[in-house]
């Protein structure tokens, strides 16, 4: 007979922790060089940088919720819990493709990843609302019509053409940049070859 | 509960990396299940106090430990024999209701040993 009574008490999912937490960091780290060589180039987005960091405080609100729902569950539900907070580390591979489109997103999420500093686990889903937001800041680099109303990144030399105006530049816009040595027709034959092509094609079917 | 930390966003992969190692570590350390020990203690019901006394952690290994009552050469000193009544004042018997300390101490205690481990993750992170 027994004569001792036992409960065992033990720690599960550290396996899964583990390949999570490695495939995140994996993914931070190419994003973090990809931060590195976007900010290298010394863009300028501070007003852009106070959008992201509005949005991202409705989503660390609910974070919030979520954390304070963590407090009732069980100890292996907590387990599961960091793992899926963790696997939100995962979406940097997305995130960071998107980051070499926009040097905006790069300073938003950088911003964004210094307000969030105290909460480290956060950082994942920070640079993915971060991304966030500067998707949402759309950029004008390969110009074309503005098919909807919003915020827009432009770039030094860029023209915006009234609306009451684009008709008479008929179906194909096209912008001269100021440039104090002349007009550098052979770049402008170059960038703006592939663009007719372009347009010719959809215009032909 | 919140576990912070402050990290330079190049550091985000090393720490991502440690962070398996470091909850391995934070449990480790908290199987020593002191706190589950003392509230089981507390829920023993006390005659001698033998039974109070013989409750107790053994580690079976780095993410496991057990909590005992009973047995382990512990002795009741009215009656001179091995502590060998814990499943029956636990479980009870046909004659004695049930008093189950082992399982409350578990069930009360099991989120604040969850919570231990964050706690500690988060200190070996600072």
């Amino acid at each position: 007979m027994e004569t001792s009574l036992t409960y065992t008490v033990a720690v599960t999912g550290l396996d899964q922790v583990k390949a999570q937490a490695d495939s995140a960091a994996r993914s931070a780290d190419l994003a973090s060089s990809s931060v590195k060589g976007l900010q290298s180039q010394g863009i300028r987005t501070m007003p852009l940088v106070m959008n992201a960091l509005q949005t991202v405080n409705s989503l660390r609100s609910s974070v919030d919720n979520v954390t304070r729902a963590m407090e009732t569950m069980n100890p292996e539900a907590m387990i599961y819990a960091l793992l899926s907070m963790i696997s939100v580390a995962t979406n940097l591979m997305q995130v960071m493709r998107l980051l070499r489109e926009s040097t905006a997103t790069a300073a938003a999420a950088q911003a964004v990843l210094d307000a969030l500093a105290g909460a480290w686990w956060l950082i994942p889903l920070a640079i993915t609302a971060g991304v966030m937001v500067a998707q949402s800041i759309r950029s004008m680099q390969t110009g074309g019509p503005v098919a909807e109303t919003g915020v827009y990144l432009l770039h030094r030399g860029e023209y915006v053409v009234p609306a009451n105006q684009v008709t008479s530049y008929g179906p194909i816009y096209v912008s001269f940049p100021n440039q104090s040595g002349g007009l550098d027709v052979d770049g402008l034959l170059r960038e703006l070859g592939p663009r007719l092509v372009g347009q010719i094609r959809r215009a032909t079917g | 509960m919140r576990v912070t930390k402050a990290i330079r966003f190049e550091d985000l992969g090393l720490e991502l990396r440690l962070i398996s190692e470091r909850t391995a570590e934070a449990s480790t350390e908290a199987l020593s299940l002191d706190r589950m020990v003392l509230a089981a203690k507390a829920y023993c019901p006390v005659d001698t106090g033998a039974l109070m006394a013989s409750v107790r952690a053994e580690r079976r290994g780095p993410l496991e430990s057990d909590l005992i009552a009973g047995g382990g050469g512990y002795v009741n000193p009215r009656t001179l024999r091995p502590v060998d009544y814990a499943r029956h004042v636990h479980d009870g018997t046909s004659r004695t209701p049930p008093r189950p300390f082992l399982l409350q101490a578990v069930l009360a205690e099991r989120l604040r040993l969850a919570r231990e481990i964050m706690e500690r993750s988060g200190g070996l992170l600072a």
